[in-house]
């Protein structure tokens, strides 16, 4: 191969999971960086360098000086891969968006709250252009998702990430619906994109969409299918919200 | 078609020599439903209800299957075909699903032999279990005239009291007995009349009506082409497929090449798709010929009660109701569309 391709990793607003989740992949990983030159990546290494060719962004944007950042990694980036839930549709962060701002801010920093200047949190896409989301809180599959990504990058392909909800891989797994559980729990699999092979509803938990809305969600049946598991639509939105509160955004 | 009695214990010597040499699945309990698993002991396996959430099409066409490996040699490919294929016996096959096997055998050994369904279904003993109650609420075998496997399967059972009337389709089936049992007598075969006749009364209690005439399905789902109903039930479907993937007759599968890391090696992968998907008839251009939600419905409900049904002159729904219980906003179930329309016809 020519040269191998420059990555940078960066981290804004979140708990740095995603990173993690790259580097615990061990021998994967160790095949990643025989194909690719890593030139940032605070989690792993202190060197720094601001020449790359693909950068790999992880959070949510929630203060100025990360949307100055950003739009500078853009500018330097020749790709721009959207690393997590936080930077793909903005995550657990904007959980706040719906809160009253000064009290939210009070109750995390006390009395120092007008020292910061965190404001509504946004997903990557709000602010630049974004080429690919690798989806996922954390990044599905292992990461083996993520590789995926790289590695149609370097072939010049189109990644193939499904459209469709959650469902198909659950059926697929032969998993119980956990609306048909002997004590059903509510799912927003319906209508959240699959790829993760139905990772929590195989572990008998709910989907809480992580992947953010499939392809052409229909939110209209959900809130039905939602209703009929008793919940009301106040409490199908607070789901939603916990991880998709700028679904308005849409993508 | 050969036809024995045998005791219990018989059939129960029969799995559990067959244990000893190959893999068995059959359905065991999942939660509060079942599922065909790999089974290590008789006492593993269900009998009756309830239904399996997804099909035995499982081990001929596996959710995923790598189909070629490939990799980069001397300014080329180097290719090779895979084709995993193990002996297994399934056992505990309802009739809804020996039909649905018997009617994918067909579609996967017509022109293009499909290596890879054929090779695994070669090496499967299929024994079937007859029904005596329905496996669930959402069941209407009877009406899709799945209910009687005919000679579709290798060995199959029907439980006549202390005693399992066998009936044998094939030398695999006959080699699964290992010689137990005796022919049936004339009292026999009257004990199996009478209780097939009990049970296709149970079901026909049970289960809901078809209303069209069996035979007049492709010709109902024909005329009522463009009918409210499509965009009526399309409104309220998810597009999330579960009705393909639980079905025992949808075969539909895509195809990915992924490459490894070091660009070097990669592998060919198929896996389960299905029409109820939003990308299933998208073309390169980005046309997609079946965009809407009503049109995939309009669409999975014809192959089911039409377009198959002509071609190879039976419904390729069996009736087994999976994906009755499967669809969340219940939209979905063939025998209540062409009710539907049945009764609503403009036609």
């Amino acid at each position: 191969m020519a040269d191998r391709p420059k990555v940078g990793f960066f981290s804004f607003t979140g708990c740095e999971g995603c990173q993690l989740v790259v580097l615990s992949m061990a021998d994967r990983l160790l095949e990643l960086l025989g194909a690719v030159e890593v030139v940032n990546f605070r989690e792993a290494s202190s060197y720094k360098c601001d020449d790359y060719d693909i950068a790999i962004v992880e959070g949510a944007i929630s203060r100025v000086r990360e949307i100055t950042e950003l739009i500078e990694i853009r500018k330097r980036a020749g790709t721009l891969i959207a690393l997590g839930a936080c930077a793909h549709v903005g995550g657990i962060n904007c959980m706040r968006n719906f809160a009253n701002q000064f009290e939210i801010k009070k109750e995390v920093y006390g009395d120092k709250a007008s020292n910061f200047d965190s404001f509504l949190a946004q997903p990557l896409d709000a602010i630049v252009k974004v080429d690919h989301y690798a989806r996922g809180c954390p990044p599905s599959r292992d990461g083996e998702e993520f590789l995926e990504i790289v590695v149609a990058l370097m072939q010049g392909k189109r990644p193939y990430i499904p459209n469709y909800p959650v469902c198909v891989h659950c059926k697929m797994k032969g998993n119980v619906c956990v609306f048909h559980k002997e004590r059903p729990i509510a799912c927003l699999g319906p209508v959240t994109r699959a790829g993760c092979m139905a990772a929590c509803p195989s572990f008998g938990n709910a989907c809480i969409g992580c992947r953010g809305l499939a392809g052409k969600p229909n939110l209209n049946a959900h809130q039905q299918t939602m209703e009929e598991a008793g919940l009301t639509p106040e409490e199908t939105m607070k789901f939603y919200r916990m991880l998709n509160g700028m679904m308005e955004v849409g993508k | 078609m050969k036809q024995y009695v045998v005791e219990k214990p018989g059939i129960r010597k029969s799995v559990e020599e067959e244990l000893k040499r190959k893999k068995v699945c059959a359905p065991v309990k999942q939660e509060n439903s079942a599922n065909f698993s790999a089974i290590h002991s008789f006492e593993e396996i269900v009998w009756g209800p309830p239904q399996t959430v997804i099909p035995p099409k499982k081990y001929f066409l596996p959710t995923s299957e790598n189909i070629l490996s490939f990799r980069k040699r001397d300014g080329g490919f180097e290719v090779e075909a895979l084709n995993a294929a193990e002996e297994i016996v399934l056992f505990g096959v309802h009739p809804c699903d020996l039909n649905a096997i018997y009617l994918t055998d067909r579609i996967f050994a017509e022109k293009n032999q499909d290596e890879n369904y054929l090779a695994k279904r070669e090496k499967a003993v299929l024994i079937g279990v007859d029904c005596l109650t329905p496996c669930s609420p959402e069941a209407v075998c009877l009406r899709m005239d799945g209910l009687n496997p005919g000679d579709r399967f290798d060995l199959f059972l029907t439980d006549i009291g202390d005693v399992y009337f066998v009936e044998a389709a094939s030398r695999k089936g006959e080699e699964f007995l290992r010689g137990e049992g005796r022919p049936a007598s004339e009292i026999d075969h009257r004990k199996l009349s009478s209780v097939r006749k009990q049970r296709d009364e149970l079901f026909d209690q049970e289960e809901k009506k078809l209303l069209p005439d069996y035979n007049d399905l492709p010709g109902l789902m024909k005329r009522n082409y463009v009918h409210a109903v499509w965009e009526e039930h399309g409104e309220k479907c998810y597009g999330c497929g579960s009705c393909n993937m639980v079905c025992p007759t949808c075969y539909c599968f895509d195809v990915e090449d992924y490459m490894r890391v070091d660009l070097e090696n990669g592998f060919r992968k198929r896996f389960w798709d299905g029409c109820m998907l939003e990308d299933f008839a998208k073309v390169a251009s980005g046309e997609n010929f079946r965009e809407e939600r009503f049109d995939r419905l309009r669409h999975r409900t014809n192959r089911k009660l039409n377009y198959l049904f002509d071609k190879w002159g039976q419904s390729f729904c069996t009736g087994c109701g999976r994906c009755i219980k499967a669809c969340l906003t219940h939209i979905v179930s063939p025998l209540e569309i062409a009710n539907e329309i049945f009764q609503r016809q403009s036609v």
